[in-house]
């Protein structure tokens, strides 16, 4: 562990995706008080304004602040993702402990998970957002939905790995309860594995919510959301073309930090350690 | 080998059984009354009456193992049922609008072979040199790119800026390059990465020192090489071909294309079930299909392994 950690700070580009996720996620939490204008206030006098003092990168459509819907954005795009994977790593790592664990409901649980996975993720968001109709809500119900199955495939693929270890066999013999065997020895053990999965998922979720809040399908106006702004900027996309630049960068920058940060923890990991080949991910 | 393709064809069956149970089960879990939505579609004010009336006349009043063989017998017969909108069958709208999305994800497949391939070959063979270091910059600048905003700048740039392709629809046939343009672009990095991972492994395999010893020129080696990489790269296209499916529901919503993906997208918009039901039935059974005709593909060109059926 100690090995992981000083290689990844020996990694400059690791750290900087780090800090510009970290100093993304502070913008977000300190939005109200950085952000120049109100998100919402419209300025109708002022549609489309340019760069300038007012507002610092300059107004959409209705007038309203840029830069103040960018980082009030943030809270909905980034903050949403972030819940997003937390639920359904949260609920993979479970389930996968279970399936691996009691094998009682191994054989049904991964049953249940093949037929998950083999409708597509892409499908299978459309498939439920489709039943339950637009929403944010929706779409987050959806993506955990889509990916919960293969987060307890892995968790599951992890546990078989350890079960027959003996220091495992041991603990059962010595009558520790099933509880302690799966907090203490088996959750750290896949504990940054799934660090590694989560952290490049998050990008993954990134786009698929703004992806649908830009079709109309997830965030609805008013609410500031970076790919919802990309789908006003559309419509004037031939007269202001600087419109689409903002949001469209916010959500590039973003993803790629994930990316590069998930990339470096797979790297510093110890590959003997590391169960998931490169070309799964 | 015919005996495998024919185990899989009969594998499509119990296959698409569960995809319509799932399918089903998932409409029935729906918050909202297909009765009452049917009606608000067509602006009748949904009153018990009105909605008891609907619910005889979708049958929705009849227990629900009964509507499911019910819709399950007619979908046999080809009847996919008919859309609360239009009041058109929604197959027929849907296979009208199919070529289209066919066409679209045909032509980004053709771009994602033909790009990932060669820039993924010189990635390998030109290994950490500028090339390699350039291309893969470009990769990872393209898997973090939301593909909305790449289409985006692709119509701003090349149908507003130079005029070179129309902005939107597809009046002229020349209005599918940019969309499907933006839709490879997505995809073609994990290509290139793949291929030229793949390639860097197999020029460590005794095969190459062996044929390097033999004197073999370097054009002889690196086509073992390619040949040998080409069997992973075939395996995750035939996966990828679902997400390209699936992808183009994005870009044909961003380029105005009337294809799948906008039926399906208008459906959810318009809370039209049986529209949205059909769409994920036709999909399923397209991913089927691509995935089997993959599998059978990289067994025609593997030989170790069509011993293993």
């Amino acid at each position: 562990m100690n090995n992981f950690w000083h290689k990844l700070r020996h990694d400059s580009l690791a750290m900087l995706s780090l800090s510009i996720i970290v100093g993304v996620i502070l913008l977000g939490i300190f939005a109200p008080w950085i952000s120049p204008n109100d998100p919402l206030q419209p300025h109708l006098s002022e549609k489309f304004a340019s760069w300038g003092s007012d507002f610092p990168l300059g107004s959409d459509h209705l007038g309203r602040c840029l830069l103040s819907r960018l980082l009030y954005g943030i809270r909905t795009t980034l903050f949403l993702a972030l819940m997003t994977m937390a639920i359904t790593v949260t609920l993979g790592t479970i389930l996968g402990l279970i399936a691996g664990y009691f094998r009682k409901v191994e054989e049904s649980m991964m049953r249940i998970c093949d037929v998950m996975l083999s409708f597509p993720s892409e499908l299978m968001i459309l498939a439920v957002v489709g039943m339950l109709g637009a929403g944010i809500k929706h779409v987050i119900i959806a993506s955990v939905i889509a990916k919960v199955a293969w987060y307890t495939r892995m968790v599951y693929s992890f546990v078989l790995v350890h079960r027959q270890k003996n220091y495992l066999l041991f603990s059962q013999v010595a009558g520790v309860s099933s509880w302690t065997i799966l907090r203490k020895h088996l959750f750290p053990f896949i504990l940054d594995d799934i660090a590694m999965l989560a952290t490049l998922d998050t990008g993954w979720v990134i786009l698929s919510i703004s992806a649908l809040s830009f079709l109309g399908l997830g965030v609805q106006a008013p609410t500031p959301e970076w790919g919802m702004m990309l789908s006003e900027a559309k419509n004037v996309l031939s007269i202001y073309p600087m419109q689409m630049i903002p949001s469209g960068f916010a959500i590039l920058i973003v993803v790629a930090a994930f990316n590069f940060l998930g990339d470096s923890i797979r790297d510093a990991l110890d590959p003997k350690h590391c169960l998931i080949p490169k070309s799964v991910v | 080998m015919l005996l495998y393709t024919l185990k899989r064809l009969a594998l499509i069956v119990p296959l698409l059984w569960g995809i319509s149970l799932v399918t089903f089960t998932l409409i029935n879990l729906s918050p909202s009354d297909p009765a009452e939505v049917s009606l608000r579609i067509n602006e009748i004010t949904p009153t018990p009456e009105a909605i008891a009336q609907m619910r005889e006349e979708l049958g929705l009043d009849k227990p629900l193992v009964q509507r499911y063989t019910f819709w399950l017998s007619n979908l046999i017969h080809g009847d996919f049922g008919t859309s609360y909108v239009t009041k058109e069958p929604v197959a027929q709208e849907i296979l009208y609008a199919l070529p289209t999305t066919l066409a679209l994800a045909s032509l980004s497949l053709v771009l994602i072979v033909v790009f990932g391939l060669s820039l993924g070959i010189v990635c390998a063979i030109y290994e950490n040199t500028f090339i390699d270091k350039a291309i893969r910059g470009f990769v990872f600048f393209f898997t973090a790119m939301p593909n909305f905003w790449m289409g985006l700048l692709l119509i701003w740039f090349f149908a507003f800026h130079l005029g070179l392709f129309p902005t939107s629809g597809l009046e002229n046939p020349s209005g599918i390059i940019l969309p499907a343009i933006t839709l490879a672009l997505s995809y073609v990095s994990t290509y290139i990465r793949l291929m030229r991972n793949t390639m860097i492994e197999s020029k460590q395999e005794l095969y190459v020192l062996y044929a390097r010893a033999r004197g073999l020129k370097e054009r002889v080696i690196t086509k073992h090489i390619v040949k040998n990489a080409l069997h992973p790269f075939i395996v995750a296209l035939g996966m990828s071909i679902p997400k390209l499916l699936a992808g183009t529901v994005i870009v044909e919503n961003i380029f105005a294309l009337p294809g799948v993906g906008r039926i399906c997208v208008n459906a959810i918009f318009s809370r039209d079930f049986p529209m949205i039901q059909t769409y994920i039935l036709f999909m399923a059974l397209m991913f089927m299909i691509f995935n089997l005709m993959v599998d059978v593909i990289t067994r025609v060109s593997d030989p170790r392994l069509r011993r293993q059926i």
